[in-house]
Parts: C-alpha cells; structure tokens; sequence
C-alpha cells in the first residue's frame, strides 16, 4: 500500500521537477487564493481587535472609562463587552430622566483613594477651526489636563516633546503633518482667535489618524471620565456607579462579563456557520475551477505515460494514485507558500495597515488553528483539482495512447443533458432555497450552477466552433481547434469562469454594499457637484443684504476657482409662522409639506392589521413580496425647504435629465408642474398629491390640506428627502415662497475642487467676512473610497488571474496543436501564422470564460442578494437592500481588457518559428 | 507448456457501415522458450494482435489466454496485475517513464505489485545486469541514456520478476542497426531461458531470430511457418 503511495509521489514529485513551470502555474492557481484567504484572516487577526484588545487599547492601564446613560437615575447594564453597554433603567417603570450628578459624587461611589480625569473613548473632544498652510480647516480639540499620569496610563504616548504647560497644546501627528507645525510651533485656532505653542506630538492607538490638539486651554469635551481605584476595578464598583445613572467600561468585566444580556444578542451560531460553510464552499469549488485544468490538461499530456504505466501492469488506481499524489503535491506547497507569505506580508504591512484602519494593531496573530485548517483546505482543494483529472486519467484508451492518437471524440449528448439540467435545478434550488430561507440550497444552487456551465462548455465550445466557416485561416482553425480539443479547451474556458463568476459575484456585493452605504446620504445633487450657500441667522425681509454676501463670496471663489459660472436655485419653503414664543405656531400657518402616494399605491404595510407580534410579521411578510413597499426610513416626514428653478442647467443637475425629457421637465415646471422622485407617487392622471400641514387652533396635530399638480417622474436617487423640485408657479400653488433664510448656487469651473483648494476658499470667506451671514463652499461627494479600493482589488486580482489562466491554458493548448504547426509550416504556411492562431485561441478562450463566468456572477449576486436582503427586512420599512447596480468597470475588464491584454500578450509571447517534431522519449 | 494461447480471435472497430475488421478468426499459440514473429503490411493487424494478447485491447469474438487464464474472465484489477506478474511489453520507441530511473523503470511492475523499494531495486539491478546495463546507468533518467540502453531497460522491465510472456512491437524500429542487433540476441536468449515472446516486426532479418513466423494480411493468419533464410518469400506467396 505504502510502497504504491511512494511510487505516486516519486512520480509526482519527479513531474513537478522536470516541468518547473507547468508546476509553478499549478501551485500558484491553488496557492493565490488561499494566499488571499490566509493574508485576509491574518490582517482580520492582527487588526481586528477583540473586546478585551479593545478596551485594552481605548483605556490602557485605567480601571475603567464610566460616563452617563442616565444622570442621577440608577440603571441596570446588562451588556460589558463593548464602549456602548446596553442599560436600562432599574426597576418597573423606570424613567430615563433624573437630576445632575457632580463629579464629587461619582468619586464618592468608587472605593476610597480612587481618582478619575475627564476623558472620551469615542473621539477627541470637538471640532475647532484653525489656520492650515492652504488655508481654514478643521481639527479636534480636547481640554484635558495632561499634567495628571492617567493619560499616559490611558494610552497617551508622547512622539516628540513634552506634557504641555500653561496655554501650551499638543498635538496629533496627524494634525502635525496636516498643519505643517512640530514641537515649538505655534497653530492659530479661528473661531477664538488665539495663537498656541505646541509642546509635544502625541499618539492615541486607536485614534492615529484623527487630527487632535489637547491642552487645558481648549474646552474639555469628554464624554466620561477614566476611573482609577486603588485595588482591582470588581463588579460591586460598577453596580455601585450603574446606582448613579453611569455606564461602565472596564477590561477584567469586558474580559469576563459578570452578567448576561437577557436576550441573545449576537448572531446565532448555527447561522454563522453556515454563512462560513457557504464562503468555505464557494472558495474551494472557485479554486477547484482555477487549478483543476492545470491538472486536466497536464494529463492529457501525460496520457502516453499513463498508458505505458498500464501496459506495465499499473491498474487504474496506480493512475489515479499518481495524479492525485500530484494534487496532493501541489496542495501542500501551495499551502506552505500561501500561509508562509501570507503571515509574513501581514507583517510587512502593519504599519500600512494600521495606517488604513486609523488604530494599532495587536500585534502579528496568526491563528494556528486557522493557519492549520488552511493548509488541510490548500490539500483538500489540490486533491480535489486532480480528482477529475485523475479520473480521467485512469479511464485512458491505452492502446491509442500507446500509439499517439488522440481517440474519435462522439459529439455525445450526455453531458450538455446533464448541465443544462444541472443548471435549470441549480436556479430552481437558488429560488427553493431564497422561499424556503435554505442556506445549503442557496450554496447548491452557487456551484451546482457553475458546475452545470462547466458540463455545458464542451457544447457550447462545439457551436461556437461551427461560427467560424467564413472565418480567415487563424481564427477559422482557432475556433475548429477549441472545438476539437474541447478536453483541453473546456477546462480552460471553466476556470477563467470561475475567477470571473467570483469576482462578478464580490463586485456586484461591494457595489451594492456602497450604494446601501451612500443611501443613508439622501442625493440631491450630481456627484461631484459644486454649489455655495448663503445663510442668514433669521429671516430677512430685504434680500439686498443676501446679494451683497453673494458677491463678496462670488469674488472670493473667483479667486480660486477658474472660469466659474454660478447659477442661483431657488429654495421654497414654508411662509413664516411669526414669533412661537409661547410654544405654538398661529392658526393656520403652512407648517410643513409633503408628497404623498395614492391610496393604491401605498404599500400593503400600511393598509393591514398590526396588532401583535404575529399580525406585524404577517405585514412585513406581505411587504417582502409588494412592489409597492420600497420605502426607506428616509422616505417620510415633511419638510419645509426644497429646491427649485425653471433654467434648464439647474433643472438637468437635480434630475439628471436630457434632451427632450429635460425640455419636457423644464415645460412642465414653468406650467406649474413638479418633478417627483418617488414612481408611486404618480398617479394614472400624471399627477403627484402634496399634503399640506397647518396648525390647528387645538395645537394638537394639525389641520391637512392635499393639492394635486401636475408631475414628472425622474431619477429616483436624486431630489434628496422632498422629493420633489419645484417650478415657482407650483410652489405659488402650494403657498410656498422663496427662503428668507438661505441661497443656494450651483458653481461650474475649470479648476479641480481639491482639499486644498477647498481649504483657501474657506480662509478667503473668513478674511472676507460675511457679517450677519454665513458662507460655505461645498463638493458633493458621497464616494467611499474604501469601497473604491475595494473594488479595484477585486478587478486587479481578477483580471490578473483571469489572465493568468488564459494565457497559461493558451499555451498549453498550442502546444498541443504542435502537429499541426508542424503540417502548417510544410505546407509553406509563415511564421505568424502560428502568432496568430495563438492570438484567436486567447480570444475564443476568454471571451467564452468570462461571459460564462459573467452569467454564472450574476445569478450568484442574485442568490447572495436574496440572502442578504432576507436579513434586512424584519422590521417595515425595510433596511436599505442590495439592489442591483452593474460594475461596468469590472465588465470591461473580464470581457475587453482581460481578452484584449491576453490575446496582445499571445501575439507577443507566442513563438513564430514553427516546431518541428522532438524526439519521444 | 503454452504461455499463450488464442483461439478464434476477432476484433471489429465501429459498427455496421463504419464497423472496420482488425482482426479475424485468428488461432495462434505460444511456448514457453519461443519466439513467434509476426509479419505482414501496415494495417495487417499486426499491433491488434499484439495489444490483445497483452491484455491491452479486448477481442470483440474469440479467447486470449495466457498462462491457463482466460482474460475476458478478469476485471480491469485483476487483468492490470496480471500485466504486471505475467506479462512484458516492448514497444519501439522505448517507452520509459520520464520521471523514473532507469533502475525505477525496471522495477516498475515489482513496485506496482507492493514490493518494497530496496527490494525491487535490488531485483530491477540483476535483470539490468542481465541485459548488459552497466550499474552506473541504474540511477539516470531514461533522456540521459542512449536509445539501444533505453530499449534494454524495457526488455529488462518486460521480463522482470516471474513474467514469462515478451510482446515486443518493433523493438529495434528506433536503433541503428548494430544496437537493433544487440536487442534482439538479448530477447531471443530471453526466450532460449523460457520465456515466451511475440515479436511484431516489418524487417525479414529480424525475423530470422524467431522460431516461427506468421503472417497476417487484412487481419487475418494468411501463413504461419519456420523463418526461412530468404523469408521475403514468404510475402510474395502470401500474395
């Protein structure tokens, strides 16, 4: 048995010696992702904090950070792991109002001889205005007394310099550099003038990004204070303060918590199982697609070999042996090389990393269980890549083989049979599994889908193949070649999909994950967008005063901004409902205003019975599956101010329309009409009803008034929480009139609105002066530029891989084809011939790839959306969902630049000069 | 005693219009200590003949029997370990697996069987010995010896351990003609020590080291007879 196993592994590890390259390929298409996955889990290790790392690092040597949830009435903390504790008020009908507590009173509570500093573990202190070399900008400030050690102990850490004294500060590093100032400058804060000499630059660990000055002379903004007792901080010192109203934070009771939260509040176990399960699966059967025709094609190489192997008596299990022992082979280095690099990148980067997620780090962890487990995957995967290779390997015709044929390939039926029906049971188990809530369904339906694909590319390589009648001779033979040799063209085809499916499936999740993020900033303008607006402290009745700040400002940003143009909106709101000094507005003033659907088509939520726990799921269950409820919580409430304007310029920024739409809006607004956001709330007359609220003279509620005008339906991701845009005869409709408190300008200009630009403009508005108003110049940016990064990894890494793969498979099939280059090259054909036969198969190869992989992401998302969705629709309205928003960027890559890249690099790389036939040996 | 034996043999590729006749009806049988050569044109049958007596192809009529064993009876298991105790291959272009040794290639079917490595190392030196390889050849792989002292690893593999049956297909098609000499005295003491050996070949000379010659034309035993000093004329009364 072992002697068998060690002829395997002679043979295998001879293999890899003898084709280092081919080798190489292999170990690297099963080792970069789990490099991947290996680098992922020990960055996550290394700078993901526990709770305990955490409150280690936010408190340092303190005993503990307290502060108030609940002044002066006692409560019960039910939760110690985390900087926001959940509590509650003690006792039946507790009330979340008390009295003030002094700070005497809280050193009374903690055991005698304690003391405790004013401190915040949330941020440092509040933000000020000070002069930047470009400019104003704005950084934190922190009244601390740093003379007294329980910073230090805190965790506060002196770069350069010393503790302040007197009206001397300190100051971040981040703040340093962003002000271009070290120990014994001086920085000039604006909003109080005054100068202040920096003693020292310090550091926070979990705040290395933020810029911050900390000095007696600021205000103190704490949120807490650090606790310092004599003995160790125990649990009765903490229900001694929960008696106070305060809330504890402290490291032995976050690292072994005295009592538990009376309901579970963490995902359940089962659950997240199964979404590791999913994540574990999908990786291995992605790593599988990738690496498995390396192995299949290596075979087919090897075929006479194995053949030989048989004819000396080897049965096909000693074949299979020997494939998989190459499998395991390659597992295994892929695992040391992945899990080795992987540890060590990690290392190398957490200066950088630590950089990027603005805290230190715990230093390297590089969990051995995880390490351990990954290299058991690495070789599970390697074995699993050979399997069908290996299979295949062991079922070889030994006497054609044995005489170098490549046996009669049938155009059989069973296996298109088979993938297409896989695929069809695959989409029916994704939808069973997304109705019936099935994780394992969900995870069948993912691979069983890409399998299918998998069992269909040899049919579809044939089809395409039959295209390419009137095809010149290059393209022509790459076609009929990728058809021929659909053994080793499917493989091919198979894991370019599987690196595109994945890659598909991540871009089209980070995508919708970013638009879900950007949701919670309601858009009112383009992105990228430049405008300036003029406040007042109150109303005005004279606008001269507003014009005169306009110019002023409108001369300072020509200063900055080239080629500017400004063009005015007008922002209706609400007429003043006078002085409310006692508390209420005036009968029947306009209070607020607000679009409305129509009966029919609000959403089922409403309309239905929710009394209980039982009818409210029934609601939210009906709401999943209405079109009608795509609310959000930002689709209600009333409010007072909302843009407007008959010029086309400004009516095509908000609503991002043009040509004859645009015409069409703009008609429509200086007739009276309004454009709306919300689908539903036009009706089938191409009306929008707009709710008015007055006061009422009970001054409960208020009196309600529905107008109807005329409307158009335009990008919903636009018109921020109104939802509407106004022309001025609707708004006089609606009795609305133009603010006497705010401008708004649109600004276009040739010059880029950067940080620095940005920051001398504000130190031009503050040396101007604006008297009585206030101006500010802002860029709408609702980019995340984490998500950005993110997003431009997946298209590198899969772009690249993909690459890899098809080059690699490219090469591998030519080689293949040498017979036939040989034929070519007596028949006189040239040189480039072979160049561009090389080129077309590059092609055929990864455009079938990756528009396979393209389709098989795409029904992934799908799944992965519905299953991400299901999460966020217990409560109505609903969460903001994944919705679907298709990374073109990430398209162009797999399906033109990936090709394009593959086939210039086969033109390149591809040897012209046709071989002639070596000695077999 | 018969170490092969095949009785009404018949191999048939494809069916109905397409179904192409490899081999017909073919009786033939081997002793033990003698050396059958098989002659006749390209596509006469001559490789089919050989693959399934090995074991390699299966007759679609008729029975291959070696050494008493019917191998139609025996699963893909039992007929691979038949191969590798009873039966040894020859093939022209050497045949060696690449990433063996020379000694590893002979002792192949020692190791496939489960016999220890020392062992067969052992065992795969004496039949190099045997063969004429010096022991310094042992530890190099089969491109870095010359193509006479691959062929003689093969036969050495072919005839190691208890195999007594050599199919050799074109033995010498590869060597110079000296060195295809040298092969063939090898293989016909090889079989003047017992064992029996079937011998494919185009080249009457060689022939002349088998003890019997048959002929096949279109798939069918057209003549079987002692070789013949002039054995060309064997052929043209076969025509």
């Amino acid at each position: 048995m072992f002697s068998r196993l060690r002829l395997a592994f002679r043979i295998a590890r001879r293999e890899a010696l003898r084709y280092k390259g081919r080798s190489a390929l292999s170990i690297a298409l099963l080792g970069i992702p789990l490099l991947g996955v290996s680098l992922a889990a020990t960055a996550y290790d290394t700078m993901v904090l526990s709770d305990v790392e955490t409150t280690e690092q936010r408190i340092g040597e303190a005993d503990a950070f307290v502060r108030f949830d609940n002044e002066g009435v006692p409560i019960v903390q039910h939760t110690w792991h985390d900087r926001w504790p959940w509590t509650e008020p003690a006792g039946p009908g507790g009330e979340w109002q008390g009295e003030e507590v002094p700070e005497s009173e809280v050193l009374a509570a903690l055991p005698s001889g304690s003391t405790i500093a004013p401190y915040s573990v949330d941020g440092v202190g509040s933000g000020i205005r000070v002069e930047t070399p470009d400019g104003i900008g704005g950084i934190q400030a922190a009244g601390y007394d740093l003379s007294d050690p329980m910073y230090e102990s805190a965790g506060l850490e002196y770069l350069e310099g010393e503790a302040p004294r007197g009206e001397q500060i300190v100051i971040s590093k981040a703040a340093a550099d962003h002000l271009d100032v070290g120990v014994g400058d001086t920085i000039t804060t604006v909003d109080d003038p005054a100068e202040y000499e920096v003693s020292g630059i310090v550091e926070l660990p979990w705040a290395l990004n933020e810029r911050y000055a900390v000095g007696a002379v600021f205000e103190q903004g704490a949120g807490g204070w650090l606790v310092d007792t004599p003995e160790t901080f125990t649990y009765e010192d903490a229900l001694a303060l929960n008696e106070l109203g305060m809330s504890v934070w402290s490291t032995p009771l976050a690292a072994d918590p005295p009592s538990e939260p009376p309901v579970n509040i963490s995902m359940g176990d089962s659950f997240a199982m199964m979404i590791y399960g999913l994540i574990v699966t999908v990786i291995v059967v992605e790593v599988v697609l990738l690496a498995g025709p390396a192995f299949a094609i290596s075979a087919r190489r090897r075929s006479r070999e194995f053949a030989l192997m048989s004819a000396a008596g080897a049965a096909p299990h000693h074949v299979r042996n020997t494939v998989l022992a190459g499998g395991l082979l390659f597992g295994v280095i892929a695992a040391v090389i992945a899990v080795t690099v992987g540890i060590l990148a990690v290392w190398a980067a957490i200066p950088l990393m630590e950089g990027l997620f603005g805290h230190r780090s715990s230093g390297l962890q590089v969990m051995p269980v995880m390490q351990a487990s990954m290299a058991g995957f690495a070789i599970a995967t390697g074995l699993l890549s050979a399997l069908a290779a290996a299979i295949s390997a062991s079922r070889i015709n030994v006497v054609a083989a044995l005489a170098g044929r490549t046996p009669q390939r049938r155009t059989g039926k069973r296996w298109p049979i088979i993938g297409l029906v896989t695929v069809a049971g695959s989409m029916a188990a994704g939808f069973t599994g997304v109705t019936l809530w099935s994780m394992p369904l969900m995870a069948a339906a993912v691979i069983g889908l890409q399998l299918g694909l998998v069992a269909c590319t040899p049919m579809l390589v044939s089809l395409v193949a039959k295209l390419g009648r009137r095809l010149p001779l290059a393209p022509r033979m790459a076609l009929r070649e990728a058809g021929r040799n659909r053994g080793s063209t499917s493989p091919a085809i198979a894991a370019i999909m599987g690196v595109v499916a994945a890659g598909v499936a991540m871009s089209l999740t980070v995508t919708a994950d970013n638009l879900r993020h950007q949701a919670n900033n309601v858009h009112e303008l383009p992105q990228g967008a430049l405008s300036l607006r003029i406040g007042s402290p109150e109303s005005v009745e004279d606008t001269t005063d507003f014009d005169q700040a306009y110019e002023k400002a409108a001369q300072s940003l020509s200063r900055h901004l080239d080629d500017l143009e400004t063009r005015p909106v007008t922002v209706f709101s609400s007429p003043s409902c006078g002085d409310w000094t006692d508390g209420a507005p005036p009968e029947g003033c306009l209070l607020s205003y607000e679009l409305v659907r129509p009966e029919e088509h609000r959403c089922s939520y409403w309309s239905m019975d929710r009394e209980g726990e039982e009818a409210e799921a029934a609601a939210v269950e009906a709401a999943r599956g209405d079109p009608r409820c795509d609310e959000t919580p930002h689709t209600f409430g009333a409010y007072s101010d909302t843009p407007g304007s008959t010029d086309p310029v400004v009516t095509a920024a908000y609503s991002e329309l043009d040509g004859g739409a645009l015409d069409e809006a703009v008609a429509l607004l200086e007739s009276g009409g309004i454009l709306i956001s919300d689908e539903w709330a036009l009706t089938e007359e191409g009306t929008a009803l707009i709710r008015l609220n007055y006061a009422t003279e009970e001054q409960e509620g208020s009196r309600q008034e529905t107008r109807e005008l005329p409307a158009m339906v335009v990008d919903e991701g636009l018109l921020g929480f109104n939802q509407m845009f106004l022309g001025p005869a609707a708004a006089a409709e609606l009795g609305l009139e133009e603010s006497q408190l705010s401008r708004l300008y649109l600004l276009e200009s040739s010059t880029e609105a950067t940080g620095a630009v940005q920051e001398a403009i504000a130190a031009e508005f503050e040396q101007a002066g604006g008297g009585d108003y206030w101006v500010s110049f802002e860029v709408t940016d609702y980019t995340n530029p984490f998500s950005f990064y993110v997003m431009l990894v997946i298209a590198i890494l899969c772009g690249v891989i993909a690459l890899g793969a098809t080059a690699v498979s490219t090469g591998l099939i030519i080689a293949e084809s040498k017979g036939d280059m040989t034929t070519l090259g007596a028949v006189g054909a040239e040189p480039k011939v072979r160049k561009r036969f090389a080129m077309w198969q590059t092609v055929v190869i990864a455009w079938l790839g990756a528009g396979l992989g393209t389709v098989a992401g795409l029904v992934g998302y799908a799944l992965i959306r519905e299953a991400m969705n299901r999460n966020l629709k217990h409560v109505y309205p609903f969460k903001v969902l994944y919705g679907w928003e298709l990374p073109w960027v990430n398209f162009g890559v797999s399906l033109l630049a990936v090709p394009l890249i593959a086939a210039i690099g086969a033109l390149v790389f591809t040897r012209g000069r046709l071989p002639s036939e070596r000695r077999v040996t | 005693m018969t170490v092969l034996q095949m009785q009404g043999v018949n191999r048939v590729h494809g069916e109905g219009d397409n179904a192409v006749h490899a081999l017909v009806n073919a009786d033939l049988s081997v002793e033990a200590g003698e050396l059958v050569a098989i002659m006749g044109p390209s596509g006469s049958g001559k490789s089919t003949l050989l693959n399934l007596a090995g074991g390699l192809d299966a007759p679609t009529g008729g029975d291959v029997i070696v050494e008493g064993t019917v191998l139609a009876t025996l699963s893909k298991k039992r007929l691979a370990a038949l191969r590798r105790r009873h039966i040894g291959y020859v093939f022209q272009d050497y045949n060696l697996v690449p990433s063996l040794t020379i000694a590893e290639n002979a002792a192949l079917p020692l190791e496939l069987d489960g016999m220890s490595v020392a062992k067969a190392r052992r065992i795969a030196l004496a039949s190099l010995e045997e063969v004429g390889l010096d022991a310094k050849l042992a530890d190099r792989f089969p491109d870095e010896v010359s193509g006479g002292q691959a062929q003689r690893t093969a036969i050495a593999r072919a005839l190691i351990g208890e195999r007594r049956l050599v199919l050799a297909d074109e033995p010498t098609g590869a060597l110079d003609s000296a060195t295809g000499e040298d092969v063939l005295k090898l293989l016909r003491r090889r079989c003047d020590e017992g064992a029996a050996g079937l011998l494919v070949t185009h080249d009457a000379r060689h022939a002349g080291w088998a003890d019997r010659v048959v002929f096949l034309r279109d798939g069918r035993i057209v003549d079987s007879s002692a070789p013949l000093d002039e054995p060309e004329s064997l052929l043209e009364r076969a025509e």
